[in-house]
Order: structure tokens, then C-alpha cells, then sequence
């Protein structure tokens, strides 16, 4: 995060259609990209390739 | 309803009784629901300057419900324990004819034709609607002061900070404005401003109430919950929602039963620990009446088991990219085109889901499933959960450094993770005369349980005797 580029962070806010946003607030893109960074180094154990997410995948009424 | 008869005394305490209270003096005919609505509304006039709980008060049309009401119940045709009773709309749900703000500038001016489902199953139940309360803008940002609508202030100090993102329910609960609203929780925001408030709030089971015409914050955490100063009143809140085809202990929905108020023998209660002293180190107060509160439960019958679940901080994580990611799915055109329309503290939390991707979405997803399937075993072993819900007492509402250090350190995620039903409650006050909570959860579906408990603990402590000072 410390090596993000103020050019890295706008291409990033780009390709999010957040260009505006980045004009006017990019302490908050800056903000909010580091806080999904940390929110994934929280997710510590692993997951296996084939594991199936919520919610269960069934038909209503079987 | 003129002829009834009532003492001066009791119409100034008019405004602190709880819905079961009202009901057994409307049939009593000692008050009717003009009576009520009339002394609310004078107390809304008074206090809500500084409290800023509503957004929209209707005050015509509660009178003219009140008036209906009044006509009904004295002809005979009685609804029910609702009927009649004022209660407040967080400003996320639709009430017909009344602004949905989400207490943003991107709503002004979207006023709803219909009724959310729960507004409308209230309504026919005989509730009378007061008006729409506040929330954080868009039940997430928050608190939050450049907004055309000012936060909500704490009644027990109105310089500290509600919870929310129900806000407005938990202060006008506890500062005697109505006897009972409705909240929306995603992480939290029913059970948080029940902790900093000192009232009762309940998260139901996930899907046990519609969320049809409530504005989504993350489809797949939304709950809409019922608030009130009384756990008895929860119960008849939530009784006149409950998906009718969704399981359901029969007694909750016998609006004759307020509640159970029998002892815990038999029970097991799985107290997690681990949640207030090694995921997130609680105050003291906090930790103290959370012990306190075990005793009680204990002397009460139940058996208090030490359970283990996944770390807080996991829970947390999958919470908040869930959520972010839904959100994003939600507010995206939104942000793109009209960012500056957000109050800053909503910006930054929804713009995070843009930059998630589908990875961390299904990884949460799965993350998530394993979190249940931890917590199902552990209902395998015992009835009931405790636990913290504030790690801290109501911080200072300006203090923007304590609001943000304390808004994470909670322990109600697990359960907006999960879909597990959990209440939040009072377990006293703290030093300060700032209000202390506790947080109880149950199988799913099993609200009944959960209630039972709460109403023991309401018998036993009395703590919502209780109330801030205002006047």
C-alpha cells in the first residue's frame, strides 16, 4: 500500500467508474483501498479450491 | 372515550409505559390512544431539539389513527395488544405518504406509495405510525454532521454517541418518545443504539421478517428488528411480523402471552468468553456486569457452559466484505456520478466495494458458511448464547478518533454473519450513569428462547427502571 502511486490509485479509481469520485475525494480512495487490504490479511485460513460458499445451493421445496 | 376516567398522575407517566402496559390500561380504560398519542406528541415537542429522533413526524395522521383506534376499542373490536400503540419507522423503511430519506441528499423527495411489509403487518395489527426516525445515512455512515439531518443525540448524555445505525428508535426508546420502532441490522444497527441507549433490540432470525420495501444496505445480512423499552413488547412487535410460514414457537404469536417469565432450569447457556477478553479485551464495567450477568442467569437455573467460536476479528472480516460488496452493487451509480452527495464517513465505507473483487466476495461466502456451520455445532451443545455487545460504554459523539476506535469493537457481526437471532439488552450502568449491554442468541428460529432469557433477566435486575434525565 505504502508503494501505491497517486497514478496507480486514479487508474485504479478509473476502472471503478470513480473518476469523479477520485477528482474530488481521493483521500477516500486512497482510504478505501487500503481498508480492503486489510480486510483481506484479516481472512488468515485457507479455503480449498473446490469448497462451496453460503448460502447452500438447493432447490426451494426439495 | 371521553367519559373514561384517568388520573392526572398517570397521564404524566404516560409516555414511559410500555406497549403491554398500554394495552392492559387501554382495556382497563384508564388512557386510550388519543390520550397517548396527545402526551407523545408534547413530549416530541419538547425534547426533540435536542434529541433530533425524528426526520418526518406525522403527527395528523397519528392523531387521526389514534382517533380510530379510540372508537374501535371502545365499540368493542379490539386488535389486539398493538392496537393503538404509536411507534416509530426508521427512516429506511417505507411508510406510505411519508419521505424515505436514509437520512441522505441522494433520497430527498422519494416519498413511497405502499407501506413496507412490517410497516403494513404493524399497521393492520393496530399500530398507530408516529412518524420516520432517524438513521445513519443509509443505515451505514454515521455518525455523521454534514448532512442535512443532524445525529441523533444520547439521552442519557446528549454529547455522547447512540449506535446506529437505528439511531433515531434508540433514543426516542429511551427517552420516552413512543414504546416501540423499528430497526434495520446489517452488523449490528439494531443491537448497537439498544447497547448505548440502555432498550432492548432484537435482530431476528434472517428471514424472519420481510425486508420488502426497506432500502437494502446487503441483501444477504438485512434483518428488520423490533425495539422497545420492555422485552414483553419486543415479543408483541415481533409477533405481529413473523412470516406466518416461517417456524415458529406458538407461544410467541399468542398475543395474550406478553411473555414467559419462567425460570431457566434445564437450559444451557454457552457464555463466549473469549469474544470480551481475548478477541477484544473489553472495559471493565463492560466485563464486570457481562459476569454479573452470568450469576444471574445461573441463579435463574440455567447451566453457564464456556463455548469457543471463531475469532471476532474473522467474523468481522467476512461482515465487512459482504457487506461492502453488496453495498457497492447497491450505491455504484450513486458514487460514480454523484459522490459529493454522501456524507464523507458513508463515502468511505461504501467505496471500499469497489475495489473487492469476485474473489473476495464467494471467499467470504465460503468463509461465512464455515462460520455457520461453527456455530450450529456449538447450538448442538447448548440453548442459548451470551455475550458482549458494546466492548466499550457510549464514547463522546464529537469525538471523531473514540467513535471511530470503538465503532469495531463489538461482538454482534458473528450473528448478522450467521442469521442467528440476537438481542441486545441492558446489564446496567456504567460509573458514568452511561448505559452497559449484554447480547443474547439462540438457535435459529428459536426467538422464543431468546426472549425467555431476556425476560428473566429484565425480572431479575430490573435495570430498565432506569431512565436518563431530560427535563
Amino acid at each position: 500500500m505504502q508503494d501505491m502511486t497517486e497514478k496507480s490509485l486514479q487508474d485504479m479509481a478509473e476502472a471503478a467508474g470513480l473518476g469523479l469520485a477520485f477528482q474530488l475525494f481521493p483521500e477516500d480512495i486512497r482510504a478505501a483501498v487500503k481498508q480492503v487490504a486489510n480486510q483481506r490479511a484479516a481472512l488468515r485460513d485457507d479455503i480449498s479450491a473446490a469448497e462451496e460458499p453460503w448460502p447452500p445451493m438447493t432447490i426451494p421445496g426439495k | 372515550m371521553a367519559s373514561h376516567d384517568y388520573s392526572r398522575e398517570m397521564s404524566e407517566e404516560l409516555h414511559w409505559l410500555g406497549i403491554a402496559e398500554l394495552h392492559a390500561a387501554f382495556g382497563a380504560r384508564r388512557t386510550s390512544p388519543v390520550e397517548v398519542v396527545e402526551a407523545l406528541l408534547r413530549r416530541i415537542e419538547r425534547l426533540d431539539e435536542k434529541l433530533h429522533v425524528f426526520v418526518t413526524l406525522d403527527a395528523e395522521n397519528a392523531r387521526k389513527a389514534a382517533r380510530a383506534a379510540e372508537q374501535d376499542i371502545e365499540a368493542g373490536r379490539h386488535k389486539g395488544p398493538l392496537h393503538g400503540i404509536p411507534i416509530a419507522i426508521k427512516d429506511v423503511i417505507d411508510a406510505a405518504g411519508l419521505p424515505t430519506t436514509c437520512q441522505s441528499k441522494i433520497f430527498e423527495g422519494n416519498i413511497p406509495s405502499d407501506d413496507a411489509t412490517s410497516v403494513a403487518q404493524l399497521r393492520r395489527a393496530g399500530a398507530i405510525v408516529l412518524g420516520k426516525v432517524a438513521t445513519y445515512e443509509f443505515a451505514l455512515g454515521g455518525p455523521s454532521f454534514d448532512l442535512p439531518y443532524p445525529p441523533a443525540r444520547n439521552p442519557w448524555h446528549v454529547d455522547h454517541s447512540t449506535g446506529g445505525s437505528s439511531s433515531g428508535s434508540g433514543v426516542g426508546l429511551a427517552a420516552g418518545l413512543f414504546p416501540g420502532a423499528l430497526g434495520t441490522d446489517t452488523a449490528g444497527s439494531v443491537r448497537n443504539p439498544a447497547s448505548a441507549c440502555g432498550i432492548v433490540g432484537l435482530k431476528p432470525t434472517y428471514g424472519r421478517v420481510s425486508r420488502q420495501g426497506v432500502f437494502p444496505l446487503a441483501f444477504t445480512m438485512d434483518h428488520v428488528g423490533p425495539m422497545a423499552r420492555r422485552v414483553a413488547d419486543i415479543e408483541h412487535l415481533l409477533a405481529a411480523m413473523a412470516d406466518r410460514d416461517a417456524p415458529y414457537i406458538d407461544a410467541a404469536t399468542d398475543a395474550a402471552v406478553p411473555h414467559r417469565p419462567a425460570d431457566l432450569r434445564g437450559k444451557r447457556i454457552g457464555f463466549v468468553r473469549h469474544f470480551h477478553e481475548r478477541d477484544m479485551p473489553a472495559d471493565n464495567e463492560v466485563a464486570a456486569a457481562l459476569e454479573l450477568a452470568a450469576r444471574v442467569f445461573e441463579e435463574a437455573g440455567a447451566e453457564i457452559v464456556n463455548v469457543s467460536l471463531p475469532p471476532l476479528d474473522a467474523f468481522a472480516a467476512v461482515n465487512r466484505i459482504i457487506l461492502q460488496a453488496e453495498a457497492w452493487a447497491v450505491h455504484a451509480s450513486w458514487l460514480r456520478t454523484r459522490p459529493q452527495d454522501y456524507a464523507k464517513l458513508t463515502r468511505q465505507r461504501l467505496l471500499g466495494g469497489a475495489f473487492l473483487s469476485a474473489e473476495d466476495y464467494v471467499q467470504a461466502q465460503r468463509r461465512r458458511r464455515r462460520m455457520i456451520a461453527a456455530m450450529e455445532d456449538v447450538f448442538r451443545d447448548v440453548d442459548l448464547l451470551l455475550c458482549a455487545s458494546a466492548m466499550d460504554p457510549p464514547c463522546r459523539i464529537d469525538d471523531a478518533e473514540a467513535v471511530a476506535r470503538t465503532y469495531p469493537r463489538q461482538a454482534r457481526t458473528p450473528f448478522s454473519v450467521t442469521g442467528h437471532p440476537a438481542l441486545a439488552m441492558m446489564s446496567g450502568l456504567s460509573s458514568a450513569s452511561l448505559p452497559l449491554s449484554l447480547q443474547l442468541a439462540g438457535r435459529y428460529w428459536d426467538e422464543a428462547s431468546v426472549l425467555s432469557a431476556a425476560a428473566v433477566f429484565e425480572r431479575e435486575t430490573q435495570f430498565y427502571r432506569h431512565r436518563p434525565t431530560l427535563e
